[in-house]
């Protein structure tokens, strides 16, 4: 308990200071930061305006500390191109993103799981180079190019799937692409799991007495299996995050990723600077709540900087 | 508690995910885009989207028809007096906006002073700032001394002096007859909730998703609009838009994929379905005329030998044609016989060696950034490169490049398109190149006296011929300083189902869908009474 | 995650070895390799690129340029802003994590919060940010890509060196009064230097596909140098009727980075250390 207590701070003490790099970013590091809060088409007054809101004249730890105020009260700031509060326009896509990875993080499971364990009933050494080295050739595939060939193949060529946009069904080709980085870590897992599990002598003994494979796996490896599952999660959040933004941009998704990268074409830097905040702390909420899981799975794991 | 929850995202995400290719019953026309259309409210929009779609929910006192001449849309006929400084417009008396009240000539007058409002950031208020009165509208709202209103169905304007495209003007939709109650009610919104008299009406607008409009039963033109009504989906990219078009799922597809169009081209069955013409629009690269090197005339017309115009095309499919001057040829009073800049890179290196610069100079080419844009302008930067001019390409979005290109010392060179907002020479020439409109669309910051002096002695010529003489001298003479490097006129192409008839592209304005019917399988037109039945 | 020495690992040293050096050679030799001037137009297919043909032997793309030519000059500039950005990645890596772990105390506490932070935020979505607020060019995007690489560096180094600091030998020289600036010089940086190559190896691999991607987007290298991310994205216009255009610079990324990690994990088995989080 005092170690998730413990962990409560520290996260508190990350989220500040990703609060504090973004403001950096934004305020402390451009040379007219008033000119890249208001656009490059404002006039005098409003950089005037913006400069006396902001606080741009006073020293940086109050500047810093009106930004946290802002922060509180859900103000990221407004978009130059629509006039649109940036907080409110990440919220409309929101749900987007969210469908896209959790289907992506059931695909990985989903592949990894059905790879790992297929791996898993073959003996030898050899095996399990192969699985190391099939994994990390999945792992170097760029994210983008597996979408163009996925929407080329199965969209286009065999018309089995819609060619992009947001949809129910649509969601299987970026799921897809999205999840086979995680589904090669966690085909890894599983199949070391497996192994370990299948090599023990109760499962041996299992077979010995006859049971059948299925009940074999099913019963004892296929739980053994699914601990691993939680690492998956939280695995690499950030990794997804970053894998989304050239996901849906392939995908012509209509989430978090395609409004940053618009926002970085259209240089709609509240908009940028709102969407990298937003993600990060997207990251350390699901961190902590990984860390929730992991305590309330098997209070036993302590994971030393994982 | 996390299945829960999963699960509730999914329904809810399933319920939210209508699928957008559900057509309304009835012949409705099925169109695609990627982007959304920015505004219904005619005294707002200033693009070829808002454009086409304001031109079917409004009416304009004029209108150009297929040809591109001016006849009568809501004005039966038109007086203008000898001094050609008072109009007179006689109204249709059966003209109804679609929340039942009668069109009058009071309408038009608020509609004009709406859009000359200082509060209501027109930006074709600049276009009837010569009607008298119209300087001193500058706070709301505002009674322009020279728009009278005779009786319900007659309206005279008076203009400050001459100005042969004052009937032009009133074809734009800055002009567009709009109802005041309406325009009270919504404030704001009527962007979004626009009210008009014409051959269509908004039925339905999901913003990022559809937009959709209906015909109007009670048009004053018999028998028009011919379709039930238009859809058009957002969001769907050309690539897809194309593949949708071959399956039936659209009738009309404005840009077609560069990858499709080289194959169209010579398939026998897609030929009889492309439209195409001729836009009035000019591709262009412009030289900052005070910025070094390009203050040398020389320089500039190295530039214009240098670049391969010819290869420029084929990059675009061949669809265009090579740009001899300023002024499109399909425009009226355009110069059939410009001399124009040959590919001649020999030459090009003589003149840059004559100006001083025989191992040439480096320089940076501002240009939107997009994939064609971008194509073209390697292609550019190949050819410079030949004669030993070194060209950086600075990729920049629309908005930030606008506003680079009009500070003064910021940008060298930038590769930019105008369009004819009417089918006068006057619309390319006064425009781009008199010194008063420097900081506003003379973004090369040309400036020459003796042209100045032409430009002006041209705007108040009253007979058209000599008026366009003076034009066609003027251009030569801009030519001849080359401020631009003279790329290529575009030619749009669309293509459309064969069960869509009537369908014409127009040089100067959108396509419009009034007259366009789609045909049954038997090649007959569906009543349109029927279409809510079926 | 990988135990040390298990699955025979130590046979991808030879292997990522090779194909590593393989493409340093064909980078360093592409100007004699190449069959043509990757930036202009040897072709006459504008607008219609040329499918793989004698002598195009990868085909051309719609300005008339060798495909095959472009990916050998991509190779040098992927491989550049690679080197150069995983140098300057580790080297921030190495400072911090070498701090952390000797010095302990506060200073790692507050380092490795730093790197927790800094770790919070998406790779890719910081990049362009970064990218998108300064000025792209070649010089930025080390910069960029590094800032967002170093602490996976950071937080293996910090675990090495915690556990090198632990013995008897630096008890020895500190109690012999060294100062710790030599004795980081002389005895843990000598002894932490395999991990320093492991995480060298693997951080490529990242960098290259971190690369690849803020091309893709059009962050990357001016046009028009020929970069392999920026080459995939010019595809996307003709991919469905010259889908080479789109493949074979793919194949190139997958090939450089599949060199550096296999190289990498190679040499994670050969040298029994444990894997850090990346």
């Amino acid at each position: 308990m005092i170690a998730f207590a413990q962990r409560l701070v520290w996260t508190l003490i990350i989220l500040l200071g990703v609060t504090w790099l973004t403001f950096v970013i934004a305020f402390v590091v451009p040379a007219d930061p008033a000119r890249t809060v208001a656009g490059p088409k404002a006039d005098r007054e409003t950089l005037a305006t913006i400069r006396k809101d902001l606080g741009l004249d006073q020293p940086v730890p109050l500047q810093y500390v009106r930004y946290l105020q802002r922060l509180v009260h859900g103000d990221l700031g407004r978009s130059y191109l629509t006039r649109q509060s940036v907080l409110q326009a990440i919220l409309e896509r929101l749900p987007a993103t969210a469908y896209l990875a959790l289907v992506s993080l059931l695909a990985s499971a989903v592949i990894g799981a059905a790879v790992g364990c297929i791996t898993a009933s073959r003996h030898g050494s050899a095996v399990d180079l192969g699985i190391l080295v099939g994994s990390l050739v999945v792992l170097s595939l760029p994210v983008f190019w597996v979408g163009m060939i996925l929407l080329y193949v199965f969209a286009y060529r065999l018309r089995l799937f819609p060619l992009g946009g947001f949809g129910v069904v649509n969601v299987v080709l970026p799921a897809c692409a999205l999840g086979l980085n995680g589904a090669a870590y966690y085909a890894r897992l599983v199949h070391t799991n497996m192994r370990t599990v299948l090599d023990q002598d109760y499962v041996r003994t299992a077979h010995a007495k006859g049971l059948t494979p299925l009940r074999v796996y099913g019963k004892h490896a296929l739980r053994n299996a699914l601990i691993p599952l939680v690492t998956l999660l939280g695995l690499d959040f950030a990794g997804l995050m970053s894998g989304v933004v050239l996901t849906e941009t392939v995908f012509n998704w209509p989430g978090l990723g395609r409004l940053a990268v618009e926002a970085v074409f259209n240089q709609d830097i509240p908009m940028i600077m709102g969407t990298v905040l937003f993600s990060a702390v997207l990251v350390v909420g699901a961190n902590i709540a990984v860390d929730l899981l992991y305590l309330a799975i098997d209070p036993r794991i302590r994971s030393q900087g994982r | 508690m996390t299945y829960r929850l999963l699960g509730c995202l999914f329904v809810v995400l399933l319920g939210c995910a209508t699928s957008p290719d559900d057509a309304p019953p009835g012949p409705y026309l099925r169109l695609a885009e990627r982007d959304d259309v920015p505004t219904l409210d005619p005294a707002r929009g200033y693009d070829t989207v808002s454009w086409q779609f304001e031109a079917m929910l409004f009416n304009t006192l004029v209108d150009y028809d297929a040809d591109g001449n001016l006849q009568g849309e809501l004005a039966t006929a038109w007086d203008v007096s000898d001094d050609h400084l008072t109009y007179t417009f006689h109204l249709r008396r059966d003209v109804r906006f679609t929340n039942g009240r009668p069109l009058v000539a009071d309408d038009i007058r608020y509609s004009i002073e709406r859009t000359l409002n200082p509060a209501t950031r027109s930006q074709g208020a600049e276009f009837f700032r010569g009607i008298r009165g119209a300087e001193q509208c500058t706070a709301a709202p505002c009674r322009l001394a020279g728009i009278e209103i005779l009786d319900p169905y007659t309206v005279r304007f008076r203009l400050r002096q001459f100005d042969p495209l004052f009937l032009h003007k009133l074809a734009m939709p800055f002009a567009a007859a709009v109802p005041a109650e309406e325009v009270e009610r919504w404030g704001e919104d009527f962007a979004r909730h626009p009210v008009g008299s014409g051959p269509f009406v908004l039925s339905e607008w999901a913003p990022g998703q559809r937009l959709q409009l209906q015909r109007n039963p009670d048009y004053f033109v018999p028998g028009v609009p011919r379709l039930a009504g238009v859809v058009r989906l957002v969001g769907v990219s050309d690539d897809l838009a194309w593949l949708k078009y071959d399956a039936g799922q659209l009738d009309v597809v404005a840009s077609i994929p560069p990858a499709e169009f080289a194959r169209l081209i010579r398939t026998p069955r897609y030929q009889p379905l492309l439209r195409h013409v001729t836009t009035m629009r000019t591709q262009y690269i412009g030289m900052n005329c005070r910025l070094q090197p390009f203050t040398d005339r020389r320089v500039r017309q190295a530039m214009n030998f240098a670049v391969n115009k010819v290869k420029l095309l084929r990059l675009i499919n061949n669809r265009g044609t090579v740009a001899k001057g300023f002024v499109p040829p399909n425009m009226p009073g355009a110069n059939p016989d410009l001399p124009g800049y040959p590919f001649d890179p020999g030459h090009a290196q003589r003149l840059l060696t004559e100006a001083g610069y025989p191992n040439g100079f480096t320089t940076m080419l501002w240009v939107r950034s997009a994939d064609d844009t971008l194509r073209l302008a390697q292609s550019i930067q190949q050819d410079l490169a030949d004669v030993h001019v070194a060209v950086r390409i600075k990729p920049i979005a629309w908005g930030p490049f606008l506003e680079a290109v009009r500070s003064p010392d910021l940008v060298p060179m930038f590769l930019l398109g105008w369009e004819a907002d009417f089918p006068d020479p006057s619309n390319f020439l006064e425009v781009l190149l008199h010194s008063k409109y420097i900081g506003s669309n003379n973004d090369t910051l040309y400036s020459n006296p003796e042209v100045d002096a032409l430009l002006d002695e041209a705007a108040e010529t009253v007979d058209t011929e000599r008026r366009l003489q003076l034009l066609r001298t003027v251009e030569l003479r801009a030519i001849q300083d080359a401020p631009w490097v003279f790329l290529y006129h575009p030619v749009s192409y669309e293509i459309v189902q064969p069960r869509v008839r009537d369908f014409r592209l127009h040089p100067l304005r959108p396509a419009r869908f009034d007259h366009v019917w789609l045909a049954d399988a038997d090649g007959s037109q569906p009543p349109l009474g029927a279409s809510a039945a079926r | 995650m990988m135990q040390r020495g298990e699955w025979g690992g130590a046979y991808l040293v030879p292997v990522g070895g090779a194909m590593v050096a393989t493409l340093v050679m064909v980078a360093l030799a592409a100007p004699w390799l190449a069959p043509f001037d990757p930036l202009r137009a040897v072709a006459d297919s504008l607008g219609d690129p040329f499918s793989p043909r004698l002598p195009f032997v990868l085909g051309t793309d719609e300005l008339g340029r060798d495909v095959l030519s472009r990916l050998l000059y991509g190779a040098r500039i992927s491989l550049l802003v690679a080197m150069m950005a995983t140098s300057l990645a580790v080297g921030i890596g190495v400072t911090v994590g070498v701090c952390a772990g000797y010095f302990g105390g506060w200073v790692d506490s507050v380092l490795m919060r730093l790197t927790d932070v800094v770790l919070s935020f998406p790779a890719l979505l910081l990049a362009i940010a970064l990218a998108a607020l300064f000025e792209p060019g070649l010089t930025s995007i080390f910069v960029v890509i590094a800032v967002v690489s170093w602490t996976g560096v950071a937080r293996t180094l910090r675990g090495e060196v915690l556990s090198v600091r632990q013995r008897d030998f630096i008890t020895a020289a500190q109690a012999m009064g060294a100062t710790p600036l030599r004795l980081i010089a002389r005895h843990v940086l000598p002894n932490v230097l395999p991990t320093v190559l492991v995480m060298g190896a693997l951080s490529t691999s990242n960098t290259v596909l971190l690369d690849a991607g803020l091309s893709y987007l059009g962050l990357g290298v001016p046009v028009p140098t020929p970069s392999w991310g920026r080459m995939i994205s010019e595809s996307q216009t003709y991919y469905r009727i010259a889908p080479w255009l789109m493949i074979f610079p793919g194949l190139a990324i997958v090939y450089a980075v599949v060199a550096f990690n296999l190289l990498g994990h190679g040499l994670l088995a050969l040298t029994g250390k444990r894997d850090g989080h990346r």
